[in-house]
């Protein structure tokens, strides 16, 4: 890789971790954490505040999800600003397709544009396509850990479906990855088991209360890693409400 | 005796074949350097060595009936030797003799009895000792009681086990409860001993497969569910030993999955000569101590080949 | 709070090299390298512990 995209990419990679930071505070503590227009308005490089933005995708929005913070009109622009400024429609692949989808579907739901069941990444990708049905659990859960996060409340379609259905897959990948000491795809398939109810049994022998525990305990300065299960974590108490109410 | 022993035509029937004739070809290696006593003051492990050749030669020999021409001399062969080399059991008799609590004389002795050989008063003396109390309360490793729990009822010696007053026989279920395995544990929260204390576990409850719906259903379950996960990590870190030792554990469930693709990649490692390396560290060229360090591995590819031939009618759950 | 906050031409157009950078960071692809358990340093003493011999040897008494 030339020196420059060597620079870019610790630039851009530095940033989503600070943004990483300020969204798991968000989400630790309702009301705290800059917003995201004072996030890049504050930043020293717009372009990589913007960056930061738009590599987290969805994610950004997970303090409005949660409930923990509005989403105000400034930050909706700022979401709407970093997908104008960085299309990937030539150099994306069907996985930041999925991601893009969700993120804008998000945005619209956030601004009352759409109400209904939820976002779902099937009018732009096909899902059976790259997540194929039949492939064995190890390719799968590699596929589904890409595009964790989707794993959101106001998400729905087939990829929440396919989590749904191959909880034991889940358990499979999440072990896997925790025995390869891969503790980030470990995170990002924990945000997809909150989601899965067939074959509880899998998933409960796997004790997902202790994997997230654990992943903190390894994984405390990967700020990403922090994201993600901090995002499982609610997404399991909001499923468990969900499911008892 | 030909040079080399007719392999199957499939990838397992391959792998196990040129693995049986590496260990049949190179078993001289195994013979004890000088006479050994009850005592065995034996550091490179020649008594460990000649059990598990016995092993695998037990098992080919009660599976013989799937297996391709040839294989049940080679293994009846391979047994003789190791009878031999404990001087047709003395050996067995002498050291359990001297050392009554040492529970490695009766699991030796078991593989040779399998293929028809008998030491008088070693029975004699197994049968008083499964009887004492001293002997029930053994302070073993939960996968070792259930070893020799195996080992007793294989060679027909009631009374062995942990319960007392039950009228003989194992409480299977009790030994099973007491392991690693039997707590249906966290999938990811193992290592690599304890990996071997697993796969050890399934060995003797089920007989080495010989006992396939003796695993409770719940760890059946538990073991379809995450026995790919330990087969796929290990085997993408070239764990050869261990990778094998899983197989044998999917040959010993109700319904194996199989592998095929894990076996692909044992041909592949495979050597020439059928050597089968222990992990993915070169192999050193002198014959003798790539017999020490690789026999282990031959052992455990010829059972897991074996077994895997004689399920190979069993459908797998996926 | 202006109601715009970033004005899009005022930034030059996100370059290949920018964009190649910011799919690689979305793309969350696994370890490439395993930290799967691999075998401890006792662990060939404990092997033989574990497959066919017992524990430890007893010694044989001392002559007095």
């Amino acid at each position: 890789m030339p020196h420059q995209d060597t620079a870019l990419m610790e630039d851009y990679a530095r940033a989503a971790d600070d943004l990483a930071g300020r969204l798991h505070r968000c989400l630790e503590t309702p009301g705290s954490g800059a917003a995201l227009a004072d996030y890049v308005e504050g930043a020293t490089d717009r372009r990589t505040a913007l960056a930061a933005v738009r590599v987290l995708g969805p994610d950004v929005l997970a303090p409005a999800l949660f409930g923990t913070r509005r989403i105000d009109p400034a930050d909706r622009e700022v979401l709407a600003t970093a997908l104008a400024h960085y299309p990937l429609d030539a150099g994306g692949t069907a996985e930041t397709m999925c991601l893009d989808r969700v993120t804008t579907g998000l945005l619209h739901r956030a601004e009352g544009a759409v109400s209904g069941d939820g976002v779902a990444v099937d009018d732009a990708v096909d899902v059976d396509t790259f997540l194929r049905p039949e492939e064995r659990w190890r390719p799968w859960a590699q596929q589904m850990a890409g595009v964790a996060s989707c794993a959101l409340p106001g998400v729905c379609g087939s990829l929440v479906e396919q989590a749904r259905t191959r909880a034991a897959d889940l358990g499979r990948g999440v072990a896997r990855a925790m025995l390869r000491r891969d503790y980030r795809t470990a995170a990002r398939l924990v945000r997809w088991t909150a989601l899965a109810d067939n074959n509880r049994a899998a998933v409960d022998q796997l004790n997902i209360e202790a994997v997230l525990r654990h992943l903190e305990l390894c994984g405390s300065v990967n700020a990403r890693l922090s994201l993600d299960v901090r995002i499982a974590r609610l997404l399991r108490t909001r499923t468990r409400r969900e499911g008892a109410g | 005796m030909t040079d080399e022993l007719p392999v199957g035509t499939d990838t397992v029937g391959r792998v196990t074949g040129r693995a049986l004739d590496w260990l049949h070809r190179n078993r001289l290696y195994g013979a004890f350097p000088s006479p050994e006593s009850a005592d065995l003051a034996d550091p490179n492990g020649y008594y460990k060595s000649l059990g598990e050749t016995a092993l695998a030669a037990s098992l080919v020999l009660r599976e013989r009936s799937v297996l391709p021409a040839g294989h049940e001399q080679a293994a009846h062969e391979l047994l003789d030797f190791a009878w031999g080399q404990l001087r047709q059991g003395d050996l067995l008799y002498e050291r359990q003799l001297r050392h009554p609590l040492m529970t490695d004389p009766l699991e030796v002795y078991t593989h040779f009895g399998r293929g028809g050989h008998r030491h008088e008063r070693l029975d004699t003396l197994l049968g008083h000792l499964a009887g004492l109390r001293a002997h029930q309360g053994a302070e073993l490793m939960p996968n070792r009681r259930l070893a020799v729990a195996n080992a007793a009822r294989v060679a027909g010696f009631a009374g062995s086990g942990s319960s007392e007053g039950s009228g003989g026989g194992a409480d299977w279920a009790g030994l099973l409860a007491a392991t690693w395995l039997g707590r249906l544990p966290e999938p990811w929260a193992i290592d690599w001993m304890t990996a071997y204390c697993m796969t050890h576990t399934v060995f003797h409850v089920t007989d080495w497969g010989g006992l396939p719906h003796a695993l409770p259903g719940d760890v059946v379950a538990y073991l379809e569910c995450w026995l790919p996960v330990w087969i796929d990590i290990w085997t993408e870190i070239e764990e050869w030993d261990l990778v094998a030792e899983l197989l044998i554990v999917d040959a010993c469930l109700p319904r194996p999955g199989h592998h095929r693709d894990v076996w692909e990649r044992l041909a592949a490692v495979q050597h020439a000569d059928g050597l089968v390396p222990r992990d993915g560290k070169p192999v050193g060229d002198e014959p003798e101590q790539a017999f020490r360090d690789q026999q282990h591995t031959a052992v455990v590819t010829v059972v897991a080949g074996t077994l895997a031939q004689s399920r190979s009618g069993d459908a797998s759950p996926r | 709070m202006p109601t715009q906050l970033l004005v899009p031409e005022t930034l030059p157009a996100a370059t290949a090299a920018e964009t190649t950078t910011i799919t690689a960071l979305m793309a969350q692809t696994e370890a490439p390298l395993s930290g799967a358990p691999v075998p401890a340093p006792e662990a060939g003493a404990v092997l033989i512990l574990l497959a066919l011999l017992s524990p430890g040897e007893p010694k044989e008494p001392r002559e007095k």
